[in-house]
């Protein structure tokens, strides 16, 4: 079955079974990877256990989440209604360029070259700080994860940890070739710590804009929320005089006492943390406490294409908690750059390919075993296995089917329609057995097949199948 | 600001709202009932931690303090400036600010310390020069060890508790609830409303936990009853 999707990608060589490899060849990469997600899984699971209504609380989720997505008109109007009334400013942006275009104006309105960022998953789908860099403004991303990223021109390897796939003697020698220069550091992580402290509080007391994403926006008062964990979230949201945050239109929560609920269900599905050490909430402005400027930026973004799909729509329900990556068995081997997008593991397998259609999205849907476990832990409840299937058909059907891939179809049901027929060819390969067993100890079958070999073993091919055992030891 | 910014220069605005629309039309798989509010406050001391179900809401909101690597005292009411002493002594605090409207006998006795008092107004600078802060508290989540800073007089502004290294926070135990579910029956926002909960961490190096990046790196905790 999984020859469809290799011969759908033939030549052009581009797709989950190709950027895996050199992952799932990186042993180091492996145990790194392995340890976090362990780690992550024990306490998250530690936590979740304390909690006897979980069960409750999941169902709230996704019931409030399923609530906002199917009446998302009146929930954005009603959003814009309450953030201006408390003196923000909403710009609506039909996709990323202009999201982008809307931030760098902004930016140059107050004539800034610089700002502070607060990681934000919606502002990395946009591409803005290469966006504002080629605009001649400077964004400082002051997350330490993000931090070091960003200072090693690297990408984001996981949502909530995104310097996951690096180790403590890597970011040292990082930091003493950038921010720490002349200055030896040891590789103990509080020491690391420190010196991003001391490199990025000047930025914060002198940065006069600071740009943020939204974790959550409350429809009935207008309040934005951040969760964060350093200190560097309160920072940009309490001391520039400027606060841009962009989201996308599904963020959207009816009212407080809802808010409630994602304020347990997020932190406890994420960092396995009872609560997270920070949480914001703003409402507009406020006088003489924090930025004297609020600008709320509305990113569809072809979410409004994954709204109108009935199975994919769920998708949306997700508040990034990452828990989904941190059980997948798929994720846990390949890591997050394997998936080639901003949104990695499950969650990316499923949103990736609905809200940028690229060829390489289109593989995806399939870099999963289907377990289940993504649904299991996920707070809202979404069926990612059944996204994952709706995909995979949607992406056949949608002309991705080459020809030699039909023929081999017509093959395969000739064969498996009948009971002779398949029985010649479970003969004809065990006959075969040494020719092929010759090529996989070699590590890879021949032309086409070698596809399905790339990445995975081939059990060795017995002399006899069941069928034949069977009927030779019952003597028929 | 909002003045010249009308919603009529925002093509995109009506784009996407007739978009969201047009996909509304197709109804999602499982037809979702109209579930506005779903969420209800939960009553007050209904037992929800497993683990400490047996502990009273103030042993209950102590422990996982403690488990956050904050330091806690147990106080009578009368008993604050002497623990607010104490731990201005033990911590070696040399300056200090409070909001302006902090009960003053709190911090009076506290001795030789530079001492700002913060009514909120001019600009927040300077404040990451100053040792500690001293606030208190509209309301604390037992079950999750939160301090919930509401900007009342006597939590102040922002700024005052994000710069100091320092944070004495002083929970009266009339302000602790039990779980998350109560909170906004307790405060509202029109202030901006801060959650803490421990001190500032990060376990972005190989999921080790160092306590301390950005926000106060040293969180006490005096709980006066
Ligand atoms: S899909 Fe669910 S588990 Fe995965 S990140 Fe989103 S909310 Fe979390």
């Amino acid at each position: 079955m999984v020859w469809m999707v290799l011969s759908d990608m033939a030549g052009s060589r581009v797709g989950f079974p190709y950027t895996s490899l050199p992952r799932i060849e990186d042993s180091q990469l492996r145990a790194n990877l392995r340890s976090a997600t362990t780690a992550i899984r024990e306490k998250r699971g530690r936590v979740v256990a304390e909690k006897d209504d979980w069960e409750e609380l999941r169902l709230k989720g996704e019931q409030i989440r399923a609530e906002v997505l199917n009446n998302l008109d009146s929930y954005l109007v009603k959003l814009e209604a309450s953030v201006e009334n408390v003196g923000g400013v909403v710009h609506w942006a039909g996709d990323a360029g202009e999201a982008n275009e809307i931030v760098l104006s902004l930016v140059r309105q107050h004539g800034e070259s610089e700002v502070v960022k607060v990681k934000s998953l919606t502002t990395d789908e946009m591409g803005l700080n290469e966006y504002l860099s080629q605009g001649g403004v400077m964004a400082y991303e002051t997350d330490l994860a993000e931090l070091i990223v960003q200072l090693a021109h690297d990408k984001p390897s996981h949502i909530l940890v995104p310097a996951i796939h690096m180790n403590r003697s890597e970011i040292r020698d990082l930091f003493q070739g950038t921010i720490s220069k002349g200055t030896a550091l040891s590789d103990d992580p509080t020491v690391l710590a420190e010196a991003s402290r001391l490199y990025l509080r000047q930025k914060f007391l002198s940065a006069k804009i600071a740009i943020s994403g939204v974790n959550f926006a409350v429809a009935e008062t207008g309040t934005i929320c951040v969760v964060e964990s350093e200190g560097n979230g309160r920072m940009c949201l309490t001391l520039p005089k400027v606060l841009i945050s962009v989201m996308g239109i599904e963020k959207i929560i009816p009212t407080l006492d809802d808010l409630a609920v994602f304020l347990e269900l997020l932190p406890r599905s994420s960092t396995g943390e009872r609560m997270n050490p920070y949480t914001s909430l703003w409402s507009g402005v406020h006088k003489g406490d924090g930025p004297e400027e609020f600008h709320l930026v509305i990113m569809d973004n072809r979410r409004s294409a994954v709204l109108a799909d009935p199975v994919g729509r769920q998708t949306l329900q997700c508040i990034r908690c990452s828990a989904c990556l941190n059980v997948c068995p798929v994720y846990e081997r390949s890591g997050g750059h394997a998936y080639d997008s901003v949104y990695p593991g499950p969650i990316g397998a499923i949103l990736s390919p609905q809200l940028f259609g690229t060829e390489s999205s289109k593989s995806l849907p399939w870099a999963s075993t289907l377990c289940g476990a993504c649904y299991e832990v996920c707070p809202v409840r979404i069926n990612i296995p059944q996204v994952l299937v709706h995909l995979r058909e949607k992406v056949l059907t949608e002309g991705h089917r080459s020809s030699s891939e039909r023929f081999q179809f017509a093959i395969l049901s000739a064969v498996l329609s009948s009971g002779s027929r398949f029985d010649l060819a479970l003969r004809t390969i065990s006959r075969l057995r040494f020719l092929i067993n010759r090529f996989l100890a070699f590590g890879s079958l021949p032309g086409v097949a070698g596809k399905w070999t790339v990445a995975r073993e081939l059990p060795e091919i017995p002399k006899e199948s069941f069928r034949v055992w069977w009927r030779r030891s019952r003597g028929q | 600001m909002a003045n010249n910014h009308l919603r009529s220069d925002q093509p995109s605005r009506t784009k996407i709202l007739n978009l969201v629309r047009s996909g509304l039309l197709n109804k999602a798989m499982d037809p979702g009932s109209s579930m506005a509010g779903v969420a209800t406050r939960g009553a007050p001391g209904t037992p929800l931690w497993i683990a400490g179900h047996d502990l009273e809401t103030v042993d209950l909101f102590e422990e996982v303090l403690k488990d956050y690597k904050a330091r806690v005292l147990r106080v009578d009411i009368e008993g604050i400036p002497a623990a607010v002493a104490e731990v201005i002594s033990s911590c070696h605090i040399k300056s200090l600010v409070v909001p302006s409207g902090l009960d003053r006998t709190w911090y009076e006795g506290v001795g030789q310390v530079q001492l700002v008092v913060d009514d909120g107004s001019g600009p927040a600078v300077g404040f990451e020069k100053i040792d500690g802060v001293i606030t208190g508290c509209s309301c604390a989540i037992a079950e999750t060890g939160t301090l919930v800073l509401s900007g009342r007089p006597d939590e102040g502004r922002r700024a005052i508790t994000l710069l100091p290294d320092f944070h004495i926070c002083i929970v009266k135990t009339e302000a602790i609830i039990r779980g998350v579910s109560e909170l906004f029956s307790r405060i509202g926002v029109s202030n901006p409303v801060t959650l803490i909960s421990g001190p500032s961490a990060t376990s972005d190096i190989e999921l080790k936990r160092v306590e301390g990046v950005h926000g106060p790196r040293n969180l006490i905790v005096v709980i006066a009853t």
